[in-house]
């Protein structure tokens, strides 16, 4: 009896530990940043601004329990989003474009997907321990 | 404020309270198992008093003796202690009391009873055993020495020729129960003591035995208690896979059991006194990993392992069924072949005759253990299944019960709301407290009264009527007037019970005036019960609001924007947080939309 408590109090430790690892926020913040990735190349084949000379990319930061997910750089994502007004900066004038929605279809799309991942990421550290 | 701060997408996984439930679980785990390793020690040393329950044949000896060992011991003291109570004997003098009116089928509860009352005749009414030669005998402090007077009254009774007188004083000593434990009376004192000193020292438990004893019982009652508890704890994540998992047991049962049926009977309940939580959490949790995608035609190693490795000692079992069968291809044929004798298998082709039986019986043993365990296995699995469900519904109703007080409160404090407005959400809210009082009836084991329901829902109105403005008050009172049958004058009674704030008195004067109620309240273990339920989901509730959950597509994107909107009514932002919230309700959802349109001027 004292043998099946040990191993019961064992797999208890596993998995308060296994709670706790930021590995679970990693992995669902891993999963959200390649649904914006994927939203990225859907609106923008190449993920690249010809004229600005840079590429969109997505960062996704892990402190804790919280995963942080960032568009970067930011000025490319902001027009790709929700669009540009013209101007000019006295040099080089532009004109309007239309946002294409990009990051709030992403987001939209990460905040239905993630509840379920956290659950899968719990599950299967379940299954890992018992 | 930024483009890439307002959009950024925050992520939160928060299992705070997972992980504060099992903290709190694992330290009375890590009790209880000092108490287990206590009392296995203080068995070694009266391990003689249990030694039949050693059995060195079969499979597992060494663990089944050991659950067994731990069982017997914490049985034999917990009943030696009860028998001393019961008695005013020592430990020692209950121990061999108990040994003896054991080893003549006379229970010990039965004969402490018969004590008892001797003990108490001579105390209280000394002359009517007096006549018989009955006597207290005292002891060298001048108090009752129960043993010595006990064996003087079984002499003077033994004594007596006449059978009609024998059984009188008989009869007048220890009561009614006297005649089962007639073998012990008429025997005659010097039997009986040569009985008593017949008993081994080793099968005389201390009373620091006996309070280790008392001690493993309530260690293993705090396992089970916790356990519930962590089922709690973890339930909303595990209900969805026990679910899950139940056909699937159900499936290798329905495969499994009738090959293992035929192979003979039961060998062992190694596992039995374990525990709900051993028996429970472990196997399925247990489950969780191992039936995912079990398929049986027969079963492999690797899919017959984690079962028996779930119930502790099975795997030994496991491992030498395997390594008598080696890897024979025969191992794929009948599992139904080797109760006839194992000959279709092949496998003893040299032996002899004797030796086929006897491989085929331990196949039998083996075989039913498996039987059994798979069946224990499903038996918890719909239990749990069972419980996590009723919890579930109770949990949601307490959500759903919660929501219409805050709805109410908001109402209350919304002075444009009607009286009729305000009224409706009291019945609304009452309606909700019958509905929780029931499904927590359930969760507790317990059943719904009609008491228990008019009672519920005069709470809640009471409670709405106390705390609701001048004329909404007036409104659920007629309510509550109307739909109790109480005359007018008895509302008034309990009108003013609620102005002057005293909400029990005004409880207690609807009671006393609702008409005459179809059942009687249930008893205080039960309300208890009920109460430690409620408690229990309180914070099962509460677990709901910060854990992880899979509802998928419940929740709707930019939610947590919306419930702060609805909240402060601040401004919105592209800011989109997924905080893995608790499910809003259809009607929490339908109020915050509304607002998010009226805000986005599309109301």
């Amino acid at each position: 009896m004292a043998d099946d408590l040990n191993d019961m109090q064992r797999k208890l430790d596993d998995l308060a530990r296994s709670l706790d690892d930021p590995r679970l926020s990693r992995n669902v913040g891993d999963l959200a940043r390649r649904d914006m990735l994927a939203e990225l190349d859907a609106d923008l084949p190449g993920r690249r601004f010809r004229r600005w000379g840079v590429t969109l990319d997505v960062r996704a930061d892990t402190g804790g329990d919280t995963t942080r997910i960032v568009p970067t750089p930011e000025a490319p994502w902001k027009v790709l989003d929700v669009g540009r007004s013209p101007g000019s900066n006295g040099r080089v004038a532009w004109g309007a474009t239309a946002g294409k929605g990009t990051w709030q279809s992403g987001a939209g799309k990460v905040a239905a997907e993630s509840p379920k991942r956290v659950d899968d990421e719990v599950q299967t550290i379940l299954h890992r321990i018992y | 404020m930024g483009f890439q701060e307002r959009v950024t997408i925050f992520i939160e996984t928060k299992v705070d309270q997972a992980k504060g439930g099992l903290a709190g679980f694992r330290q009375q785990l890590a009790q209880a198992e000092g108490a287990v390793t206590n009392s296995v020690s203080t068995f070694r040393n009266v391990r003689e008093s249990v030694g039949k329950l050693f059995d060195d044949s079969g499979i597992g000896a060494a663990a089944k003796f050991a659950a067994k060992a731990v069982g017997a011991f914490q049985d034999l003291g917990v009943s030696v202690g009860k028998f001393s109570d019961a008695t005013g004997t020592s430990a020692e003098e209950a121990s061999r009391f108990v040994e003896v009116f054991g080893d003549l089928g006379v229970a010990p509860d039965a004969a402490a009873a018969a004590i008892g009352r001797m003990s108490k005749t001579l105390a209280t009414n000394a002359d009517a055993l007096n006549k018989y030669g009955i006597e207290a005998v005292k002891a060298a402090d001048g108090t009752t020495d129960v043993s010595a007077t006990f064996l003087a009254a079984v002499d003077a009774i033994s004594k007596i020729k006449d059978p009609a007188q024998q059984a009188a004083a008989a009869q007048a000593t220890f009561g009614k129960s006297w005649q089962s434990m007639a073998e012990v009376v008429t025997g005659g004192a010097p039997a009986l003591k040569a009985a008593l000193d017949s008993v081994g020292d080793a099968k005389v438990l201390s009373a620091a035995d006996v309070k280790s004893a008392r001690e493993l019982r309530d260690a293993l009652d705090s396992i089970k208690d916790a356990g519930e508890g962590l089922m709690l704890s973890l339930g909303k994540s595990l209900a969805p896979s026990i679910a899950k998992i139940a056909p699937e047991i159900a499936n290798l049962v329905d495969k499994a059991q009738p090959a293992f049926e035929a192979l003979g009977e039961s060998i062992g309940d190694s596992v039995e006194s374990l525990g709900p939580l051993i028996d429970g959490i472990a196997l399925l949790a247990k489950g969780l990993g191992a039936l995912h995608d079990v398929k049986i035609d027969l079963p492999g190693e690797a899919e017959f392992k984690p079962f028996l490795g779930a119930l502790g000692m099975g795997q030994q079992a496991w491992d030498m069924w395997r390594n008598q069968f080696g890897d024979a291809p025969e191992l794929k044929g009948s599992m139904a072949a080797l109760a006839d004798g194992v000959t279709d298998v092949g496998l003893a082709s040299d032996a002899s005759k004797e030796d086929v039986k006897a491989f085929a019986d331990t196949q039998k043993d083996l075989a039913k253990w498996v039987s059994d365990s798979l069946k224990a296995l499903q038996e918890q699995a719909d239990q749990l299944a069972e419980q996590s469900g009723a919890y579930t519904t109770a949990a949601d109703d307490q959500n759903a019960y919660n929501d219409t007080l805050a709805e109410f409160a908001e109402l209350n404090a919304d002075a444009s709301a009607s009286v009729s407005d305000l009224r409706d959400k009291a019945i609304d809210a009452a309606k909700g407290h019958q509905a929780l009082y029931e499904s927590l009836t359930e969760a507790s084991g317990a059943t719904a009264t009609a008491t228990g329901l008019v009672d519920a829902q005069n709470q809640s109105l009471l409670a709405s009527a106390a705390t609701a403005r001048g004329p909404a008050k007036s409104a659920i009172l007629d309510y509550i007037g109307a739909v109790n049958g109480i005359p007018p004058e008895k509302m008034t009674e309990i009108r003013a019970a609620i102005e002057r704030g005293d909400l029990a008195e005004a409880q207690r004067l609807l009671d006393e005036a609702s008409e005459p109620r179809k059942a009687a309240f249930n008893a205080d273990a039960t309300n208890s019960a009920l109460a430690q339920t409620n408690k229990d989901l309180d914070a099962a509730a509460h677990d709901r609001t910060v854990k992880f959950n899979a509802a998928a597509g419940t929740i709707i994107p930019g939610l947590a924007q919306l419930q702060r909107l609805a909240a402060g009514g601040t401004s919105v932002n592209n800011t989109y947080n997924v905080q893995v919230p608790r499910i809003p309700n259809a009607r929490e959802l339908a109020r915050v939309s509304a607002r998010w349109a009226r805000v986005n001027g599309k109301g």
